[in-house]
């Protein structure tokens, strides 16, 4: 509030005290009123008064003055305070923090106070009169109207908060107090609580925030006020305590749930703790609640003052952890117990530590413990630090570099960060270095171990140097052995005692078939011949009890089957007393028993041979009779003698019995086979006794003594004559078969039993891609396709096992260029006597065939879809004309379905005009091809106009397609509408047109025009070309012109000369186009016969001629007569004696030269009826020379004229005016006969005026002399040629001479002309 | 000039040829009878052998100027000034295939022939 100082309040005036008349206003006032109040007392006194009485009077009445101004004073000294005061309560009035005002029972302000007006925004003197509902905001106003009808009905003081609305600010809240003053008005505060509502709403704000918070929170908060009653909790402590919230708000809290919260310990809290501090947290409290159990409690308390209500609020927020708390005393419980364990485990551990300390420092291995990350060590056994030649504490104190040869560490740390990872690492042969420098091989063995929570990697190591020494020696011993043992021809094994296999040499390997690997996974009894297997275990058995078995015979079964025959021995292997394997050396007698056997089963085939068999066995002597020492019984069957006949050539020599044919043959073949010590073989025929011929076939051998030396043959002999027969029609077979086989493009494959591959034909290669002997011998090679593989599989499976037949199976392979063939298979098995020999197969490369059967249906598909898409009709029908396909725009066309099309015939679509139909169908059958325009009738029964393209296929069907060509007939009937309107014009021209070819220059077309002009027929002119129809001197000017137009440089040739078929010759003037027919360019020409025009031109031509030379003719005669005139007038002249005369006659003679010279110049010009106006005066100028000669010796006449053509109408008077401005000059201008000059100008001005200036440098004109008043008649005369004649202007200027201006119109007469 | 300078003039139109004799005698010039025909003017030249003749070259009879010229050319080499009224273009040719020594328009210029004489004379 603004202090203001209040003034003191104004001294009594002293003049007033002793009766005289009071100096101020009021004082002088007051007397007057006084005066004005004793005078009318006084007429009220009736009785004089004595003077004791008077001075009594005057006595009291001084007093009583004196009383009054004493009073007087006092009263203005109190109206000074009340002024004063006035004016300091008017100031805190005035300059009040709050708003005052007093307003009027309805509302109008009557006073108001500055910081009301400031609060209302509007300046106090302003205000008075103002309703103060103007100023609050319409939100508020009816309260505002409710509180001042409230105010004026109450005695005491009433309130209200409203909102004010300053001009465009914010509103601002205020809150009135009002008093009635009385019934008029009352008076208002009004206080500005705009920044009290914000902190009010803030609050708000504030308290519904933190009710979210308590809302949300999972704790149970309570809020009590200072008394613990409850203000408020939360949802979480209804739910939890389960308690509602009308029994527990203003409840004392020690009383909710039936006083279930009077717990001694919560008292102690909230009574005692909490008092004496503002917080506290984590109080516990433990409770058993009637209707929630037993509960341990955790509470958190705030003491919070609240600075509005000056009290304090107190915050709970509880914590239930009563199972938290079970937790806890479970986990004690386990927590003793474990502690119970920790301490019996860490004495076994203590125990353990011990003991493993002890066998870790008593190790024969070297042990350490190395940091991993650090590398540093740890911890080292004893054995490490002697094998390295340190004490332990030393050793803890090196590192890797120390224990290792330099150029191994990089080695070293690697594997060590190797073991690290967990990885394998090399672990053996690691070079260590002692404290001495030397070096010992070790073998690592490498562990991770975690102790204390850290990483260590163990390293156990010993010293393998002896072990190394002693593994080079056993090496070399082993490799010695190894070497005596795989490279014995003995069969070495060593069996373990479960049977496996421990070892077997090479030779072992080799004999059995068996590899390395496949060994390993072998027992002993895999190998033994199952005839041979309790023989063999019993011996077996009997090794690994100890006992060598020094004699063996034993069959091994080899991998392929193979029987190998053995003969050895066998010993146990001890390992101490332990026998650990045995141990087999053998031999391998296998050939040995198969020859054995073989002798034996040759003896009994021998023998059973000698008996049995067909033909003869024989023993012979090397002679030409082949005499016989032995011969076998079977000689009878096969000869027809008995043995004891041929023997000794008894009765026949067996020479003799032998065909003629191979007798020396075979003698000569004999000896050839004892010189090799070979075996005879051969065939040949022999004549039985009963002469029959039979085929014999012989092998035999020579019988040697020591000295290699014949002593006999020995063999046999056997019939094979059916064989031969079967041999022949075999072969006769098989030469058909052969060659149906390799003529066949089939391959034919034979496989036995086992699927090897027995015969191939030679079509391999073409059919398969390979060579036959990729297959020969071998089980067909996987070539399958890998697509086509399971399919295969089950197709053989089908014909292996099911004995089906395999009927032109396709399938693919891949050839030996990996491309993909496809093949046909067929197979079936090969049966004799219902055993499988083999499978018989055919295989046919189909890879064209499918390739054109892909082909084929990728062609199909694209024709289909070209016919189904087309926008062509496509019929197809069969012979009888029935409708075996149509496409849907056949349908769309004839507008029937393409299900109902499919049921009808090509006669139901036919026109009317059937005869012709049916010939066009046998047309198409019978050419083959057919084009046609036909009518189809359409399903609204309508016949619309087609164009048939048919063809007959080859597969018998008719194929068709149609178009609509219904667009096209009646473009064809316009065309022809067309060409016949143009055929008219063409035909009826007449002007001649000729087409011709641009290349040939052949004519196509001619009108009839054309035909007559040239006097050719239309067929002829066909024939001709241009060169025919010109004449040849102008040939080269007319093809060129006719190039010219086909370049399309230029339409028209003017004037050419043609020929007509007569040799008579014609003017044309050919106007070309160029155009376009089927495709080619043509010129078309119209040609214009000129002849009669030609003809008329020259003839006008020669009038033209014939009318100039008239015309020059008369200028001639005309000029000629002009110029007799002069030479009479000359001669007339010559005759004078009169000077006058004389001249007057020269003059006339000069005028009419001037006019015939006009003459003379239209002679020699162009057109006759201009002349060079220049030249012309040039010309004169030298006749006015030639004949004013005396006068004109001194003068020079200058010239300076333009070239400008006039008519003879402008040049005639020109020439007499100036005839008449020279003989002027040549009379006056120069009188002493003084030098002059003349200059002649001739210009035309850009108005096409002509200005002839003549003028002269002599003595001009005389004064005052007037060219038009005082001039002779050849002046008047050039004036007035001039001005009427010419039109123009003629000036006279004379100064320093004579200058005379002609100015006129050029052209004036031009059209008259 | 000398006397003996002899001009022939041959010009069917006599005023004209009169007209031109005086002017030449004016000039001092020795002009012999004036010739009206082309025969005559053949004769008379070969006959007179002038210095110079003046032939106009449309004249009466049977022979013109140019045809005129030529025979006396034929015969002797007497330098000729043709004279004419117009000509056309083939007179003209064949005018100058006589070589004259000058080809004029009528009315000629005295001076110009005057000029020539002098260049005979010289």
């Amino acid at each position: 509030m603004k202090k203001t100082s209040i003034p003191p309040p104004k001294a009594a005036d002293p003049s007033t005290r002793s009766g005289q008349a009071p100096s101020t206003g009021s004082g002088r006032s007051l007397r007057r009123k006084a005066e004005a109040k004793m005078s009318k007392r006084k007429k009220a006194v009736a009785s004089p008064m004595t003077e004791a009485d008077t001075l009594r009077l005057v006595h009291e009445l001084e007093v009583h003055q004196i009383e009054l101004e004493l009073q007087n004073e006092e009263l203005v000294g109190a109206q000074a305070e009340l002024e004063a005061l006035l004016h300091q309560y008017t100031g805190l009035y005035d300059f009040a923090p709050a708003g005052y005002f007093t307003l009027a029972r309805d509302g109008m302000i009557n006073r108001a106070n500055l910081a009301g007006a400031n609060l209302l925004g509007v300046e106090r003197s302003r205000l008075v009169k103002k309703h103060f509902g103007v100023f609050v905001s319409a939100k508020t106003r009816p309260v505002f109207n409710a509180f001042l009808g409230e105010v004026f009905e109450s005695e005491g003081k009433e309130t209200c908060e409203v909102a004010l609305q300053k001009n465009g600010a914010d509103p601002i809240w205020v809150n009135i107090e009002a008093i009635k003053e009385d019934e008029r008005g009352c008076r208002v505060l009004v206080e500005d609580i705009t920044g009290r509502k914000q902190a009010e709403e803030k609050a708000d704000e504030a308290r519904v925030f933190a009710e979210s918070i308590i809302a949300t929170v999972r704790q149970p908060l309570l809020v009590l006020d200072a008394d613990l009653h409850v203000i408020t909790a939360n949802r979480s402590f209804y739910e939890v305590f389960k308690v509602k919230q009308e029994e527990t708000e203003g409840k004392l809290l020690y009383e909710l749930g039936n006083h279930q919260w009077n717990i001694s310990k919560l008292r102690e809290l909230l009574e005692n703790i909490l008092p004496r501090n503002t917080k506290l947290n984590n109080f516990e409290v433990e409770h058993n609640f009637e209707n929630i159990g037993q509960k341990t409690m955790l509470v958190n308390a705030r003491r919070v003052y609240q600075e509005t209500n000056r009290t304090h609020l107190i915050l709970l927020a509880i914590e239930d952890i009563t199972e938290r708390k079970q937790t806890e005393k479970e986990l004690e419980k386990h927590r003793e117990h474990l502690e119970k364990l920790v301490e019996e485990r860490t004495a076994e551990l203590q125990k353990s530590e011990a003991k493993f300390k002890a066998i870790f420092d008593n190790a024969s291995d070297g042990m350490l413990l190395i940091d991993p990350k650090t590398l540093k060590f740890f911890i080292c056994n004893t054995m490490c630090a002697k094998m390295l030649g340190h004490t332990q504490e030393e050793f803890l104190n090196l590192d890797i570099a120390d224990i290792h040869p330099g150029e191994d560490l990089s080695f070293i740390y690697k594997q060590i960060g190797k073991f690290s990872r967990g990885e394998k690492g090399i672990r053996n042969d690691i070079r260590f270095k002692r404290k001495d420098g030397s070096i010992f091989m070790s073998d690592l063995s490498p562990a991770l171990l975690s102790i204390a929570g850290k990483k260590y990697l163990l390293i156990i190591f010993k010293d393998i140097t002896e072990r190394k020494l002693l593994e080079d020696s056993l090496r070399e011993s082993e490799t010695r052995y190894r070497l005596l043992i795989d490279n014995s021809n003995d069969l070495i094994q060593s069996v373990g005692l479960d049977g496996r296999f421990l070892f077997v040499n090479q030779f072992w390997r080799h004999t059995l078939g068996y590899s390395e690997e496949e060994i390993a996974g072998l027992n002993l009894f895999d190998v033994i011949h199952p005839d041979h297997y309790s023989h063999c275990r019993e011996m077996f058995d009997k090794v690994l009890n100890g006992n060598s078995v020094p004699y063996i015979e034993v069959t091994f079964a080899a991998k392929d089957g193979r029987p190998v025959y053995l003969m050895g021995s066998a010993v146990p292997r001890l390992l101490g007393e332990k026998v650990i394997a045995a141990q087999s050396f053998f031999h391998d007698i296998t050939e040995r028993k198969q020859a054995e056997e073989r002798l034996h089963e040759n003896e009994r085939r021998l023998s059973t041979l000698m008996g049995n068999m067909p033909g003869i066995a024989y023993r012979c002597a090397n002679d030409k009779n082949w005499t016989m020492e032995y011969v076998s019984e079977g000689c009878f069957e096969l000869t027809g003698y008995m043995s004891d006949e041929l023997v000794n050539n008894s009765v026949i020599a067996f020479n003799d019995i032998i065909h003629e044919e191979y007798r020396e043959h075979l003698y000569n073949k004999w000896q050839d086979v004892l010189n090799r010590k070979g075996t005879f073989k051969d065939e040949y025929r022999i004549i039985t006794k009963d002469g029959k011929e039979k085929w014999v076939w012989e092998q035999g051998c020579g019988i040697y003594s020591d000295d290699d030396k014949v002593i006999a043959l020995e063999g046999f002999i056997t019939d094979i004559t059916e064989r031969k027969q079967t041999e022949e029609a075999l072969r006769e077979s098989e030469e058909l078969f052969k060659s149906v086989v390799h003529n066949s493009d089939a391959l034919m494959i034979l496989t036995d039993a086992k699927g090897v591959v027995t015969y191939l034909s030679a079509q391999c290669e073409n059919v398969l891609g390979y060579p036959a002997d990729k297959f020969i011998g071998k089980i067909m090679p996987d070539i399958i396709h890998p697509d086509d593989i399971a399919k295969c599989q089950h197709a053989w499976e089908q014909v292996t096992k099911q004995g089906q037949e395999l009927h032109e199976f396709e399938y693919r392979i891949i050839d030996s260029q990996q491309g993909v063939q496809w093949i046909s298979h067929s197979a079936k098995l090969v049966k004799v006597d219902g055993r499988i020999l083999g499978m018989q197969n055919t295989i046919h490369n189909i890879t064209k065939r499918k390739e054109m059967a892909e082909a084929l249906q990728e062609s199909e598909k694209k024709f289909r879809t070209i016919t189904e898409n087309s926008a062509d009709a496509i019929f197809i029908a069969d012979q009888q004309g029935n409708y075996v396909y149509v496409n849907q725009a056949a349908s769309d066309l004839l507008e029937y379905t393409p299900d109902k099309l499919m049921t009808m015939n090509i006669a139901d679509l036919a026109s009317q005009d059937e005869t012709k139909d049916i010939e066009e169908f046998q047309k198409l059958q019978s050419e083959g091809r057919l084009y046609t325009e036909i009518l189809l009738k359409k399903a609204d029964g309508t016949f619309l106009p087609v164009d048939l393209n048919a063809v007959l296929l080859p597969n018998g069907l008719n194929y068709g397609s149609c178009r609509d060509i219904t667009d096209r007939k009646r473009a064809e009937e316009e065309l022809k509408e067309s060409e016949a309107k143009f055929r008219i014009f063409f035909e009826s021209s007449p002007v001649g047109i000729l087409i011709a070819d641009l290349e040939t220059k052949m004519f196509k077309y001619s009108n009839p025009c054309i035909c007559q002009m040239l006097g050719y027929t239309e067929n002829e002119l066909i024939t001709l070309n241009v060169a025919d129809i010109h004449p040849k001197d102008a040939l080269q000017s007319v093809i060129a012109e006719f190039e010219a137009q086909a370049r399309g440089e230029k339409n028209l040739a003017e004037n050419l000369p043609c020929l007509r078929k007569d040799g008579t010759i014609f003017y044309a003037d050919i106007n070309t186009i160029k155009i376009f027919i089927d495709g080619k360019s043509y010129n078309m020409g119209f040609f214009q016969d000129i002849t009669e025009h030609k003809q008329a031109e020259e003839q006008i031509q020669k009038n033209l001629e014939e009318k100039e030379i008239l015309l020059r003719e008369l200028y001639h005669r005309t000029k000629n007569n002009m110029q007799v005139i002069c030479a009479i007038l000359r001669l007339q002249s010559s005759r004078q004696k009169d000077q006058g005369m004389k001249e007057l006659l020269k003059k006339i003679e000069i005028k009419i030269y001037s006019m015939a010279l006009v003459h003379q110049k239209l002679i020699s010009s162009k057109d006759l009826s201009h002349l060079n106006l220049k030249e012309y005066i040039d010309s004169l100028l030298i006749h006015f020379k030639q004949n004013y000669v005396e006068p004109f010796k001194n003068i020079s006449i200058h010239t300076d004229m333009t070239d400008i053509n006039v008519l003879l109408d402008t040049a005639t008077p020109l020439g007499l005016i100036l005839d008449e401005l020279f003989s002027n000059v040549a009379k006056h201008a120069f009188p002493e006969k003084t030098r002059g000059k003349i200059k002649v100008n001739l210009h035309i001005t850009p108005q096409n005026k002509i200005v002839l200036e003549v003028s002269d440098n002599g003595t001009g004109l005389p004064k005052g002399f007037n060219v038009r008043k005082d001039g002779h008649l050849g002046l008047e005369t050039a004036i007035d040629l001039v001005e009427q004649q010419l039109n123009g202007r003629i000036i006279f200027k004379s100064e320093k001479g004579l200058h005379c201006k002609i100015t006129f119109k050029k052209g004036l007469y031009s059209k008259r002309v | 000039m000398t006397e003996k300078l002899k001009v022939l003039v041959v010009e069917d139109e006599v005023l004209t040829a009169k007209m031109l004799k005086m002017d030449l005698e004016e000039l001092g010039v020795n002009v012999l009878e004036t010739i009206a025909k082309g025969e005559e003017a053949v004769k008379v030249a070969l006959q007179e052998n002038p210095s110079l003749i003046l032939m106009d070259i449309r004249l009466a009879g049977g022979l013109d100027g140019i045809e005129a010229a030529e025979r006396i050319l034929q015969k002797k080499k007497i330098p000729i000034v043709f004279m004419t009224g117009y000509a056309t273009e083939e007179i003209k040719k064949r005018a100058l295939k006589v070589n004259p020594v000058d080809y004029l328009d009528k009315p000629v210029d005295i001076y110009r022939i005057k000029n020539i004489l002098e260049q005979l004379d010289n």
